[in-house]
């Protein structure tokens, strides 16, 4: 059986992948004492809380959408849930403090995250084509744009590092 | 600093994407007779993206790059490139040797996803990087269509647990 989820859910999901985020770049911080790679974390910890702010404003007029179209289910907005189903995968992972539990290298922790971020961008661009232009798709693109920058930024950390 | 890429580069990348995601797709059919229809359609559909994809790049040829490029700030072209040199996404090791160590139907369908995922994060770069004019509502087809794919591969994976 296919489980299939509502627009409502999608955005937690979001939220929670943001929260993941914003978690695991703190306590990445906690594991250095270079103060460089230490304030990379952080900052990038705190562009994931604006973006976990910014799914959370989305959800929130997706509700007032929904109520004043007289709809109670906002279920119309995702023509084929299916495919955000198949998404989710990359949504729904485990508590951060597991996923860096026995990594101390700095290498190994940023390919660990630049595989947290390819699964954002890749869940956020589903996200993107099942909501509609008003609900906020610029600003699911904008999101989409950072998180390469994420990648990019976490990419030059690493080649320093070698 | 991170050079950014050229169209030329780029394509060709894509091409090698499907190309990989062909050979991976056969072989591990012949490997798991069991899934073997799901694995085959999705090879097919991975020949027909590498066709897409060198006929975007061969009608780019003798084209000013120029126009066809769209990225101001060139940071979708410098995703590009730090996708594509190795260290987040090794386009160079061969499909076939991965599928080795992969001894269920199970397995494979979960590396096929983590394939089909960072292919989708190659592709929404690339749409990002080139204009309409180069094609960006194609590569917007085959992100879909790979979207598609890791539904189907879900799916699969969900009636074998």
């Amino acid at each position: 059986m296919t489980v299939t989820f509502n627009a409502f859910e999608v955005f937690e999901i979001a939220e929670q992948i943001e929260r993941n985020g914003t978690d695991f770049y703190i306590r990445a911080a906690e594991l250095f004492d270079d103060p460089n790679t230490c304030q990379m974390f952080l900052r990038l910890a705190e562009w994931e809380k604006e973006h976990e702010q910014t799914f959370a404003r989305m959800k929130q007029q997706l509700s007032e959408h929904s109520r004043q179209a007289g709809t109670s289910e906002p279920d119309d907005l995702l023509p084929d849930p299916r495919v955000m189903a198949g998404l989710a995968v990359f949504g729904i992972r485990s508590d951060p403090a597991e996923e860096l539990r026995g990594r101390q290298d700095k290498t190994d922790i940023i390919r660990r995250v630049v595989e947290m971020e390819k699964d954002s961008i890749v869940f956020y661009h589903g996200l993107k084509e099942f909501v509609p232009a008003g609900a906020g798709k610029d600003k699911i693109d904008d999101i989409i744009k950072e998180e390469m920058r994420h990648i990019i930024i976490l990419d030059q950390s690493m080649k320093q590092n070698e | 600093m991170v050079m950014p890429f050229n169209a030329d580069e780029v394509f060709e990348m894509a091409e090698q994407i499907e190309r990989n995601g062909g050979k991976f797709y056969r072989a591990a059919a012949e490997k798991f007779p069991a899934i073997s229809m799901v694995l085959l359609g999705l090879a097919a559909m991975e020949d027909e993206h590498l066709k897409t994809f060198a006929n975007m790049r061969a009608e780019l040829s003798g084209t000013e790059v120029e126009e066809l490029l769209f990225d101001p700030d060139e940071q979708a072209q410098m995703y590009l490139r730090v996708m594509a040199d190795g260290h987040v996404f090794d386009v160079k090791a061969d499909p076939v040797e991965q599928l080795a160590t992969r001894n269920t139907p199970e397995d494979v369908l979960k590396m096929a996803i983590g394939a089909e995922r960072d292919s989708i994060a190659f592709y929404v770069g690339l749409k990002e990087a080139v204009s309409r004019k180069a094609g960006k509502d194609k590569v917007d087809e085959i992100i879909k269509e790979e979207m598609g794919h890791i539904v189907t591969l879900t799916e699969k994976l969900q009636d074998l647990m």
